[in-house]
């Protein structure tokens, strides 16, 4: 087979040669065939097709089937070449709409698609819910059904010094020592973490870094294997609010000093695409990372995501019952021996196998955020490109018209229909090939912009663009798709010609192709509808949300957050040193209000808690027993302007050793006593005992814009029934936030030193970051949408002016016999008005049904909301009767005597 | 008009006739072949010169024969093809596959 390949390319590269010799064989034979009979028209009929003989032995050796590919391009290029405006067109909005989906491909394919990039990431099975550390042990002692089991705990923001320089904020994760062994990942340098490392707390000081963290900042210098590096946690949105902090004796410590023992190998980016962390570090020396939060030994703080992997002959679905069966075995004896046949019922009922997934993907948190806004971003490119397909479709319909002779010229030569489709084919193919070529850079400088919007995405995500097979082979794939579906329809109308007719004159029936450019129009302008109305959609969903009454005026507020436990400090001394950094807080220039609270505002972290019992109400299931809650300083809802609607806010009154009080919510104050007064009345926690409510406060909004206003109560931050954890000051500038934000952090360095550097943020910009998604999808379908109504309108205005054209003698009689301009003006706007009106009421209803698919996504209005669909119309009836007027006018303004003497 | 009486060449045979006449000649041209194929079967073989050519091609392109250029006793440049030991092989191969067919057929044709 190699030789014969080998032959077949030694006879494409001397094939002159190889025709000249096979002419000289057949010119010999003829001359022996004469000698013996004679006479050379005996010799040649004798011998039959010269031709023919050479063209089978030429199709014999096999390029044939390739060259005349090779023939048609090469045709194709020359025919785009002579028409330059069509192809650039054709070119850029191919590669516009061709780039925008890779971009977002490659998104989806690394967020959603992708497999870890470890061994065997296909046995891997992940629990979708975290665990505390006490549990985790428990699960890893009994396991009998993973090869090995694993912990890990994503850290987004770690302080790291470097030879005593900060360098800054990094990511990290805290790992079982056995992490990098269950997933198969090998140091290129160095070691990876072993099971030596993380035998007991604060034992194993060794640190493994990323590639990327290597490469940037110790210059990929192999003499990184022993130094020595500073590493301290920053108390963040992990899960571990809601905890109580044990430890006696507050110990000053600056974080963790740690060894680098080895550099992960590139590519390796960890068990979560979306987070990448730089530093892994044993998991029992979380106590020293995070000073002054035991975790690994509080059986209440959960913070530990658990992966595994199944041996390769346990099937999934086994797997994860009898996983299921250990942690509910857990769970039982986590109770003690008084477990309650009520609680022993709940915990049987519980969907534990539901929670253990398969892990081939990795973690799946950003996942769930990400797939509904990404699939309709995807959904929005996919219909830009199709709008492009349709256009291009239209221009080459445009084109074959005004080839019609050409063609009709070939198929009598004798030209086999098919073969010149596939010619036109081969133009449409190489049509797309560029615009695929050219979408690289789209697709390139799309998919920063995309990284750049999603930064604010909960996490940062920092995605390469991977230019790599499977990015490349989509948009190979979407390249031939794009050149199939605008091309095929045009060439198969194209060869469908009367010979005589067109060879003939002109010809004037052309109204297969006419009938066909308006079915064409009549999509781009239901799939532009379409597009319009999910910009109107996105667009109102938005400006709802960011319009959202909360609850206060989040103008000018400022939230800065300290870690007091970070620093020491514990018991009542969190509240007094809170207290007293207030006081000098409220007197810094430009501060017009200050309060504090333990969870603060869009801030990430909320609490809950199960009451015992409120006063005069009787549960129907223990969920009407839950209830959101934050710890507050005094004046918290007059700093904030939350108004109390009934009894007292919480102030001065309210200390250790006084009564315990909380204000409750309105929702919550309807929930629980239906319109009664509550005030005086009490509930009860399992902690703390009995709280007298003393007033009720209007709903506000603390973290989200989306939830229906959940009940919820406040209690003082001094009176805390839950342990206080960190602090949230919210600040109100009197002007300009940003100085304030500065001498704030100066401020809390100068009032203890050991305090981590504080986050401050805007209250706005921290609303802002939670609408991420909505934004992105709200600026590109909006940035998409007239685009789209755009390229319709284009298609519009071409097919009715060729309408037009083609009527000119028509027009002209019906001139002639007394038809007035504004008639005529009628006669083809009405035409275009139909179009319009299909093309619009599909768009309207594909709309109606993909917008209740994605209802979800909406915010303060339905999927057929008026404004939008309104709005959509209005804009598509006047761009879409203009591209239509422009035409009629110059209809009516043919000349009748000119027109009949036309053509 | 001139009329010869012939006969097809069985489909799928013309190669092995090509292959065992080199065999038995020797590197030959293309005419010397068709000639000999003529005179052995006593004319009622016609080898068509356009079939001829196209099946020396493919016989090339399999690697049974090779060609090269030289000259005829009448001092003409001609292309002789040669046989290859894949031809070679080909051949018996082919052969011992036609009698097989050829046996069949007989069985089958033969009065019962």
């Amino acid at each position: 087979m190699i030789a014969e390949l080998w032959r077949r390319i030694v006879y494409l590269i001397g094939r002159n040669r190889f025709e000249r010799e096979l002419s000289e064989e057949t010119r010999f034979h003829l001359d022996q065939l004469e000698a013996s009979r004679g006479s050379r028209d005996s010799a040649r009929r004798k011998f039959g097709n010269v031709t023919t003989l050479k063209e089978v032995s030429r199709e014999m050796w096999g390029w044939s089937s390739i060259e005349r590919l090779f023939y048609d391009a090469r045709f194709a290029v020359r025919q785009l070449a002579a028409a330059p405006a069509f192809a650039t067109i054709a070119i850029l909005s191919l590669a516009f709409g061709i780039g925008a989906n890779t971009a977002i491909f490659g998104l989806i394919d690394h967020l959603l698609l992708r497999q870890l990039p470890v061994s065997h990431p296909e046995q891997l099975m992940v629990i979708d819910a975290i665990q505390s550390y006490p549990r985790f042990e428990a699960m890893r002692e009994r396991n009998r059904v993973f090869s090995s089991i694993a912990g890990v705990h994503y850290m987004p923001e770690m302080e790291v010094t470097i030879d005593g320089a900060a360098t800054g904020l990094t990511s990290g994760e805290l790992v079982s020592g056995n992490y990098f062994a269950l997933l198969g990942v090998k140091a290129s340098i160095g070691r990876t973490l072993l099971t030596e490392d993380d035998r007991s707390a604060e034992s194993g000081s060794a640190a493994v870094i990323s590639d990327a963290y290597w490469k940037r900042q110790f210059g990929a210098s192999p003499g990184v294997l022993g130094k020595k590096i500073l590493v301290r946690g920053r108390i963040g949105n992990s899960g571990t609010s809601g905890l109580t902090v044990f430890g006696k004796a507050p110990r000053q410590s600056d974080g963790a000093v740690l060894t680098i023992v080895g550099v992960a190998p590139p590519g390796f980016f960890g068990d979560q695409p979306g987070h990448y962390p730089e530093i892994w570090i044993p998991i029992t020396m979380q106590p020293a990372v995070i000073p002054g939060r035991p975790f690994l030994t509080a059986p209440n703080a959960v913070w530990v995501s658990v992966i595994g992997r199944r041996g390769p002959d346990i099937p999934e679905f086994a797997a994860r019952a009898s996983f299921a069966a250990i942690w509910r075995q857990i769970l039982i004896d986590e109770e003690g021996g008084s477990v309650t046949a009520q609680r022993r019922r709940e915990i049987a009922q519980l969907n534990l196998a539901g929670s253990i997934q398969s892990g081939a993907r990795g973690f799946d948190r950003i996942r769930k955020q990400v797939v509904a806004p990404l699939s309709v971003l995807m959904g929005v490119v996919g219909l830009v490109l199709l709008i492009a397909c349709l256009n291009i479709a239209n221009l080459l319909l445009a084109r074959a018209t005004t080839r019609r002779h050409e063609i009709a010229m070939r198929l009598s030569l004798g030209a086999g229909r098919l073969r010149l489709i596939r010619q036109l084919l081969t133009e449409s193919l190489v049509l797309a090939a560029a615009g695929g070529a050219a979408g690289i850079a789209f697709a390139y400088a799309g998919n920063q912009l995309l990284v750049a919007m999603l930064r604010g995405l909960g996490q940062p995500i920092a995605l390469p663009f991977e230019t790599d097979s499977r990015t490349l082979g989509f948009m190979a794939a979407i390249s031939l798709a794009t050149g199939f579906i605008f091309g095929l329809a045009p060439a198969i109308s194209a060869t469908r010609v009367q010979l005589s007719q067109t060879l003939q004159a002109a010809g004037r029936s052309a109204s297969a192709r006419s009938r066909m450019a308006k079915a064409l129009v009549a999509m781009q302008i239901a799939v532009s509808t379409l597009l319009l109305v999910g910009a109107g959609l996105f667009l109102r969903t938005l400006y709802n949300l960011e319009n959202e009454n909360v609850g206060y005026d989040p103008h000018h507020l400022i939230i800065l957050r300290v870690d007091p436990i970070g620093a020491g400090y514990r018991g009542d001394a969190v509240g007094r040193s809170m207290e007293t950094l207030l006081q000098r807080i409220r007197v810094l220039p430009g501060v017009r209000q200050a309060t504090f609270s333990e969870n603060g505002l869009f801030s990430g972290t909320d609490s809950g808690e199960d009451l015992k019992e409120v006063e005069g109400y009787t549960p129907g299931s223990h969920d009407d027993l839950e209830a959101r809650f934050d710890q507050i300083g005094p004046g918290y809802f007059s700093s904030l302007g939350i108004p109390i609607l009934l009894g007292r806010e919480i102030d001065e009154r309210d200390r250790p050793g006084a009564t315990r009080v909380a204000v409750i919510n309105e929702t919550m104050a309807k929930f629980y006593f239906h319109g009664a007064n509550p005030i005086g009345g009490h509930m009860t926690t399992d902690g703390v005992g009995q709280m007298e409510i003393v007033g009720v406060a209007r709903d506000a909004q603390d973290h989200d814009f989306r939830d229906t206003p959940a009940r919820r109560f406040y209690v003082s931050y001094f009176q805390p029934i839950d342990g206080i954890t960190t602090a949230n000051f919210e600040i109100r500038s009197a002007g300009d936030p940003g100085p304030v934000m500065t001498e704030l952090r100066a401020e809390v360095r100068s009032f203890d030193r050991n305090l981590p550097m504080p986050r401050v943020h805007e209250v706005r910009e921290l609303m802002e970051d939670s609408l991420v998604a909505e934004r992105l999808i709200a600026w590109l379908s909006s940035f998409f949408g007239p685009l789209a109504i755009l390229l319709a309108a284009i298609g519009l205005y071409g097919v009715m002016s060729y309408a037009v054209a083609r009527r000119t003698r028509e027009i002209g009689i019906r001139m002639a016999l007394g038809a007035n301009r504004s008639e005529v003006i009628a006669m083809i706007v009405r035409e275009a008005g139909l179009l319009l009106a299909i093309g619009g009421a599909a768009g309207i209803a594909c709309a109606f049904v993909f917008g209740r698919l994605i209802r979800s996504l909406f915010f303060g209005l339905s999927a057929f909301d008026p404004v939008s669909l309104i709005a959509a119309a209005i804009v598509l009836t006047i761009v879409g009767m203009l591209a239509g007027y422009l035409p009629a006018r110059r209809a009516s303004k043919i000349d009748p005597i000119i027109a009949l003497r036309y053509e | 008009m001139e009329r010869e009486r012939r006969s097809e060449i069985p489909p799928g045979t013309l190669s092995m006739l090509v292959l065992k006449t080199l065999a038995r000649l020797g590197p030959m041209h293309g005419y010397g072949i068709a000639e000999h194929i003529q005179q052995i079967s006593d004319d009622v073989l016609q080898v068509e010169e356009g079939s001829l050519y196209p099946a020396l091609q493919r016989m090339l392109l399999k690697g049974w024969v090779t060609a090269e250029w030289s000259q005829t006793a009448n001092n003409r440049r001609a292309r002789y093809y040669k046989l290859t030991p894949a031809g070679r092989k080909q051949l018996h191969a082919d052969i011992s596959e036609f009698a097989k067919v050829m046996g069949a057929i007989h069985k089958v044709i033969q009065p019962a």
